[in-house]
């Protein structure tokens, strides 16, 4: 029952991000750059819910990327199947009132994510400018994820905090 | 606890060490088999048809419609307010305007369409809305509300605006993707439209910020080409049909060679504000 309703609002919130991503924010237009909000959610799945969690929501949503943006399929699902599994790793950290970690481990998500890209679709391409990547692409959108993270997290958190801890604090 | 004291009502999970192994396989194995033997996925097409493109058509509807009510909710709320018939026939006469502004906007968006229509008259097209923008900074590429329902297939071409956008690489039910020309993976085989010298036409993330492309491989003998000529899609590409316009060259420089010119191209289209497209349904393979 738990793990059904877990799988189910997982599966939601991942196609609600991955909505968000590719039509909301690209529609704003605010700058250039638009966040990576699904590296948030496989984030926090990660170590809010353990490497088990991580790994899935995180291969769901490298699939859903590779049929829609990149050409050599299964990379994206690679990638941020990892992601969400190393995550998990940190879920004994993990409190639900501190924001110190989360705040971390979406920022360096984002980092590697954005190196692995770089490295392999772009370097390998002999795109050799590296200090142009990193300052115009990669730090710009590590920071305006970090932003909208501050927003995201506590809907993810709610989430966390009302339909499971509660349930798990009751029974244990 | 022991490893060996298990409760009995426990289901057995395969440890998820085993799953990162067994995912990382499928994924290596469907790299493979895109990469190399470069097979469609039609399945997985299939999902993002029901699951996805759905939503993302309707929020960008919803977009539209939230627009529209926004701007009927105002005019009503002005109604209200002003109960004086002068006021109201004034509010009568701006919101005649509008829908007139609105009816010019559109009558000027279709005659540029027009236009464009009768540039490419020989080909067949068809209209499509943009439902989703690129995933990432990476990568530009975009998902249209047209797919194999409606007859697209891979490797038509895309028109918006002043002439080429991209080629359609993936089709799935009800939606296609749209490699643009801007991404910093294609490359177009373009000539230049007054001296019919051949060029090829890459797309670059690094400069498109500052609204240029690259162009590569112009013969250094193909001296009457200057800065500004127009440079159309090439009749030796393979996916691109001939004529198609894709820019201006807006700078220009011999390559370390000596052999071949090099420089940048202003795309015709502006890519950041792509809302419809045409679509031409003959393939080039088709026409030759």
């Amino acid at each position: 029952m738990e793990t059904a309703k877990r799988i189910i609002i997982n599966l939601l919130l991942i196609i609600l991000f991955f909505v968000l991503q590719t039509t909301l924010f690209p529609m704003l237009k605010i700058t250039r750059i638009i966040p990576n909000i699904l590296i948030i959610l496989v984030s926090c799945t990660g170590f809010m819910q353990g490497d088990r969690a991580g790994l899935f929501v995180g291969f769901a949503c490298g699939l859903l990327l590779d049929v829609c943006s990149f050409e050599v399929f299964g990379f994206y699902s690679i990638l941020y199947m990892l992601i969400g599994y190393l995550n998990g790793f940190f879920h004994n950290l993990f409190y639900l009132k501190d924001l110190k970690i989360p705040a971390i481990m979406i920022t360096l998500s984002d980092i590697v994510c954005c190196f692995f890209t770089y490295f392999f679709l772009f370097l390998m391409r002999s795109r050799f400018n590296i200090g142009y990547y990193v300052v115009n692409i990669i730090l710009p959108e590590v920071v305006f994820t970090l932003l909208v993270a501050v927003i995201l997290y506590p809907l993810l958190w709610v989430i966390e905090a009302y339909v499971f801890k509660k349930k798990t604090a009751e029974s244990s | 606890m022991s490893p060996l004291v298990k409760k009995p009502e426990e289901k057995y999970k395969l440890p998820t060490k085993y799953w990162l192994m067994i995912l990382s396989g499928i994924c290596v194995i469907l790299m493979l088999f895109t990469f190399v033997f470069d097979i469609p996925l039609r399945p997985l097409n299939e999902v993002v048809s029901v699951t996805v493109v759905p939503l993302q058509k309707g929020v960008s509807i919803i977009g539209e419609r939230l627009y529209s009510k926004k701007e009927l909710i105002n005019q009503v709320n002005t109604l209200v307010d002003k109960n004086n018939k002068l006021m109201q026939q004034v509010d009568e006469l701006t919101y005649e305007n509008n829908i007139l502004m609105q009816d010019k906007y559109e009558l000027n968006s279709l005659r540029k369409l027009y236009e464009l229509d009768q540039t490419y008259s020989d080909y067949p097209k068809t209209g499509a809305r943009v439902i989703s923008g690129s995933t990432g900074n990476w990568f530009s590429t975009f998902i249209i509300d047209k797919g194999s329902n409606d007859g697209m297939k891979v490797g038509m071409n895309v028109l918006a605006g002043g002439g080429l956008v991209g080629r359609i690489t993936e089709v799935g039910a009800n939606w296609s993707r749209v490699l643009s020309i801007i991404d910093d993976t294609s490359n177009v085989s373009c000539m230049v439209l007054t001296t019919n010298d051949h060029l090829i036409v890459s797309g670059s993330l690094s400069t498109m910020e500052n609204g240029y492309i690259n162009f590569s491989q112009l013969s250094e003998n193909a001296k009457d080409v200057e800065v500004g000529d127009k440079i159309v899609t090439s009749n030796i590409s393979d996916v691109y049909l001939p004529g198609i316009q894709v820019g201006n060259i807006s700078y220009m420089e011999k390559d370390s060679n000596h052999l071949s010119v090099s420089g940048y191209v202003t795309p015709s289209v502006n890519f950041e504000h792509i809302s419809e497209v045409l679509v031409i349904t003959k393939l080039k393979t088709e026409v030759e």
